[in-house]
């Protein structure tokens, strides 16, 4: 297996062009826009032809996320616990701006977790904090079958 | 010999250079100069200026170590990190893996427990992110780049999120547009986006308007 594989950003995509032409195995011409991962060899041709900047090469394994040290990752949670309250609080307060408080804190709270250990969703942090949510919600039938089959695709 | 810094303009005396340029010999003591002399650079006077400690930032730097993170991640907190792991896989491709994450996160979003508040009990808890968190943070932080990075961002947005409660209210801002801005959290108000967020340097198109509720 090849160490990366092709990826297409729908968004900037014109979905016309010549990745099609390139792909020596067809995997770029799918109905449903997604490269083919189980086609894709990684040989990058589509990437370095795409005219729109639209395809990435991602790895299949990606590194060791970077250590944190304790203490920032304690500094950073008690942020992301006040930015979370304040989602809170928000959200049971009416009108526009209460609302635009709710999300802005939401996306500070999701980003001060990330660099609190989260950065990689498929770190070893991710997968502990899975397993042991899934020992405490052993009766609880709706998040069980969704973490598990997150653990499954993970690993 | 001691350094002594103007905590208006930061203006540093060094007992051992003096102040040669405004008239102080080399070697002269912080006390030998006279009560009425002031700032050279911004005339405040000698009762503005704390002595510089060689030592003082690193017992900081330990206090910060102490700080701890109480207890577990409640059900918000978990919303919060399952919503991140979403953006995170949508960002390496995995739809199947974003879903299930962004399904988990609105799971624990739904059954957290909801504080009731006001605008004014929010300015309360960001006036404490500014004047406490975020100092302490930042001194813990200050070897983690990313950690920094995040905290700067969060720090600005909530700075303006403060000046914003502390101006507005739903009436006097209903002829204007409210955009969040998706990756920092930058609320901007008003009729004129611009083409870049002020904070993290995101083109507008990743700014979000804000519909009624």
């Amino acid at each position: 297996m090849s160490k990366k594989y092709a990826v297409r950003n729908i968004r900037l995509c014109t979905k016309d062009c010549i990745c099609l032409y390139v792909c020596p195995t067809g995997a770029t011409d799918t109905e449903d826009s997604i490269i083919d991962v189980s086609k894709c060899i990684g040989c990058e041709d589509c990437f370095k032809a795409c005219p729109s900047g639209a395809i990435s090469m991602v790895p299949h394994v990606y590194p060791v996320q970077q250590e944190k040290e304790d203490y920032v990752i304690n500094v950073l949670n008690n942020l992301m616990r006040s930015k979370s309250k304040q989602e809170n609080i928000a959200s049971g307060i009416d009108g526009r701006l209460a609302k635009a408080i709710e999300k802005s804190n939401r996306i500070m709270a999701e980003d001060l977790i990330r660099e609190a250990g989260f950065l990689l969703p498929q770190s070893e942090n991710t997968i502990k904090l899975l397993n042991e949510l899934l020992k405490e919600n052993k009766s609880n039938d709706y998040l069980k079958d969704k973490i598990e089959e997150l653990l499954k695709l993970i690993k | 010999m001691n350094k002594y810094i103007c905590s208006v303009c930061g203006f540093v005396y060094d007992e051992k250079l003096g102040s040669p340029d405004y008239g102080v010999n080399p070697n002269t003591k912080w006390e030998d100069l006279p009560n009425d002399w002031v700032c050279p650079w911004c005339a405040a006077p000698k009762s503005d200026f704390y002595k510089e400690e060689t030592n003082k930032k690193e017992d900081k730097q330990l206090e910060v170590e102490e700080i701890k993170f109480e207890g577990k991640l409640n059900s918000l907190e978990l919303s919060v990190l399952f919503s991140n792991l979403s953006r995170g896989f949508e960002k390496s491709y995995k739809p199947k893996e974003q879903k299930l994450c962004f399904e988990i996160s609105e799971y624990y979003k739904e059954i957290s427990n909801k504080i009731d508040g006001t605008l004014e009990d929010l300015l309360k808890l960001i006036e404490d992110d500014l004047d406490n968190a975020y100092p302490n943070a930042m001194t813990a932080s200050k070897n983690d780049r990313g950690a920094l990075r995040a905290l700067v961002w969060s720090e600005k947005v909530t700075k303006i999120l403060k000046s914003i409660l502390s101006r507005y209210d739903e009436d006097n801002i209903k002829d204007n547009d409210i955009y969040v801005c998706s990756i920092c959290g930058f609320i901007y108000i008003g009729n004129d986006l611009a083409k870049i967020c002020p904070v993290c340097k995101v083109s507008n198109w990743k700014f979000e308007k804000i519909g009624v509720r």
